[in-house]
């Protein structure tokens, strides 16, 4: 099904599933996520529906 | 807004083609092959916010997984290269009738949800929103910061992948 889905859409409308990361900003990235950011004051307000 | 707010997965007999958000490439995503995605392919699911079966706004997400290009032999033989699973916030748009009425805020707000709930179901440790020049500022107001060293992977017309992380997003 995805390789028929891959011949059949145009690549404007295909979502790849993979992103690849240089090593050294993948591995930033997974240190950056030992300890997530706090949430902006513009998320809190969002996820409480406001 | 008048009338409720409602989203939902989109259904094969909503009207799409009269959906315009100002940008013909998101406009011709929405008629011709968010449908096809989802109920002939199941790659995605898109999300509509309606009132009055109007569509007014779409979110289209899909697992995805952000990789290493490669992991060097030394961490290989210590950790397993396992990617890193996320929701992909692929496409997003507003009508423009109803731009600045909070439907964006709401659809975000309902992806995000599905994001936690697929954290807590299947595992998933962010969200990549794929960014368009003018929706970049919007997307860093709510957290997400633009992904470094992206080398394969990312939409046509590059729009720039936006990273939050699940455990950053208030349950």
């Amino acid at each position: 099904m995805f390789m028929e889905a891959r011949r059949t859409l145009p690549d404007e409308a295909f979502v790849p599933a993979r992103i690849v990361l240089e090593n050294k900003a993948f591995d930033q990235l997974v240190k950056s996520m030992e300890k997530a950011p706090k949430p902006t004051r513009a998320l809190v307000e969002l996820m409480r529906g406001k | 807004m008048a009338s409720e707010l409602l989203i939902r997965p989109l259904r094969a007999e909503d009207d799409r083609s009269s959906f315009t958000c100002g940008q013909g490439d998101l406009d011709r995503y929405l008629e011709h092959y968010a449908g096809q995605n989802q109920f002939k392919f199941g790659l995605s699911v898109t999300y509509v916010a309606v009132t009055a079966q109007v569509i007014l706004g779409f979110a289209t997400v899909c697992p995805g997984a952000i990789e290493r290009v490669s992991m060097p032999a030394a961490a290989r033989r210590r950790l397993p290269a396992y990617p890193l699973p996320v929701l992909r916030l692929a496409r997003f748009g507003v009508a423009t009738v109803a731009q600045g009425q909070g439907v964006g805020e709401a659809l975000l707000r309902h992806v995000l949800g599905v994001a936690l709930s697929l954290r807590a179901s299947a595992g998933c440790l962010g969200v990549v929103a794929d960014a368009k020049p003018d929706a970049v500022a919007f997307s860093r107001r709510y957290g997400f910061v633009p992904l470094e060293g992206v080398t394969a992977g990312t939409l046509h017309g590059e729009p720039t992948p936006m990273f939050l992380a699940t455990a950053s997003i208030p349950g």
